[in-house]
């Protein structure tokens, strides 16, 4: 059997020649460990997305209006808040069209109250925070006289971080 | 019942698949502000505006050209200004799922009609394309969008060219110099003629020159006037000097006579 001393005097020996270094293996026994630096860069974004791809105004005569409540909502699902830009086209009907500032858009549903959309992109001042939604309503004035047809527009709906 | 309970599980487990597999694309970007600081006459290019797709499907973008404006700058008219030229490449394209794109942006500043200290500002927007249709109403396009600002800035002074104009000008100075030196010189009759005042008809045909003549010429007869006082006071001093000498000599005897003689013996010997 060995005695406890005989174990004290071993450990003692091995602590010595791994601290002078003369034994690499046991270097390895006492837990010796490499260190891997990582890092990692996280930006801040901003990801769209809408409730709907289409809105379908009310039948609408010349000289008409559909009210500003047609709501398009906004969510942001990037980690920064970003601001919501607008943007159209104008009407087509076949050989027909009226001017994309006919139709209006507005932070709120109402009546025919609103800001008249261009070809541009328009900085609406809505700030969409990170995971948060927001509403844009629009509606639409039909020109006097307009000739009838089922007309369509494209409406952009950006975000900007 | 217990059939419907032992389904549960498999029933979840399909729910969630579904939830987590329906294909879905979103469109989305890094968020900056993007400051172009162009010469005026020059481009410049940054790559800051990243897109990337976070949903699970690829997604097909477009790039819609912004609309620049210029910007109110104090003490600056904002009329009449030609706006830059704004080019994103690639302006359209396909992204993978979790797949980034660097967009290029080139600006260039046209130096017609603008200044240093103008601004404008242009919003480009990239939007998922669709196919959607919807006639009677309005399709509802999706996208991202940049806030770009765009300053005119003067071009900087070029030294080297500075630098090269001042040795130019140097190396002329220095040559009309050398030249100078090594033309010969008037001769002195030509310079006498000038002094009599019959020189060159351009040294004389002007009235500085005519002036310049007429001094010459008088400061030429006063020192004639000057030389023959002098000899005419010199003449004077002489006569008087040699009748003092013949005066002192009568006085005296022939003292100075016997005296030449007696030299002119001792040659004679």
């Amino acid at each position: 059997m060995v005695n406890t001393k005989q174990v004290i005097t071993a450990i003692a020996i091995m602590l010595v020649v791994d601290i002078l270094g003369f034994s690499p293996a046991l270097s390895f026994a006492t837990g010796s460990s490499n260190t891997i630096a990582a890092s990692l860069s996280v930006p801040n974004t901003c990801i769209p997305d809408v409730s709907n791809t289409a809105i379908t105004f009310p039948i609408t005569q010349p000289g008409g209006f559909a009210n500003t409540a047609n709501v398009v909502t906004v969510t942001n699902f990037g980690n920064a808040a970003s601001n919501v830009l607008v943007s159209g086209t104008s009407w087509v009907a076949g050989a027909n069209t009226f001017g994309v500032t006919n139709t209006l858009w507005s932070a709120t549903s109402g009546a025919n109250i609103g800001t008249q959309l261009t070809g541009s992109a328009v900085d609406t001042k809505i700030v969409t925070n990170s995971g948060a939604s927001n509403s844009i309503y629009f509606g639409v004035n039909v020109p006097v006289s307009q000739a009838a047809g089922t007309y369509s527009q494209t409406i952009t709906i950006s975000t900007s971080c | 019942m217990r059939r419907t309970k032992s389904l549960f599980p498999i029933l979840s487990l399909l729910l969630f698949y579904m939830l987590f597999n329906t294909p879905h694309a979103q469109l989305g970007e890094f968020a900056g502000h993007i400051v172009f600081n162009v010469t005026l006459g020059q481009s410049e290019t940054l790559d800051q505006w990243t897109i990337f797709n976070s949903g699970n499907s690829p997604v097909t973008y477009n790039v819609i050209a912004p609309s620049i404006t210029i910007n109110k700058v104090a003490g600056l008219s904002a009329n009449n200004r030609t706006a830059p030229i704004m080019i994103i490449t690639p302006s359209t394209g396909t992204l993978q799922p979790r797949q980034n794109q660097v967009l290029n942006i080139t600006v260039y500043m046209p130096a017609k009609n603008n200044t240093g200290g103008l601004s404008w500002e242009a919003i480009p927007q990239i939007v998922t394309v669709t196919n959607n249709t919807n006639p009677g109403g309005a399709v509802v396009q999706v996208g991202v969008a940049k806030i770009i600002s765009i300053n005119a800035v003067n071009p900087e002074p070029d030294y080297a060219l500075y630098a090269f104009a001042a040795i130019i000008i140097i190396i002329i100075i220095g040559g009309a110099l050398y030249m100078k030196n090594r033309m010969p010189k008037p001769s002195r009759r030509a310079a006498r003629a000038v002094a009599r005042g019959t020189g060159r008809a351009s040294a004389s045909s002007s009235r500085a020159g005519k002036v310049a003549v007429r001094k010459k010429a008088q400061h030429a007869k006063k020192a004639t006037r000057h030389t023959t006082k002098a000899a005419s006071r010199t003449a004077v001093k002489t006569t008087s000097r040699t009748t003092a000498k013949k005066r002192r000599g009568a006085r005296k005897g022939s003292a100075p006579s016997s005296r030449r003689r007696s030299a002119a013996g001792r040659q004679n010997r």
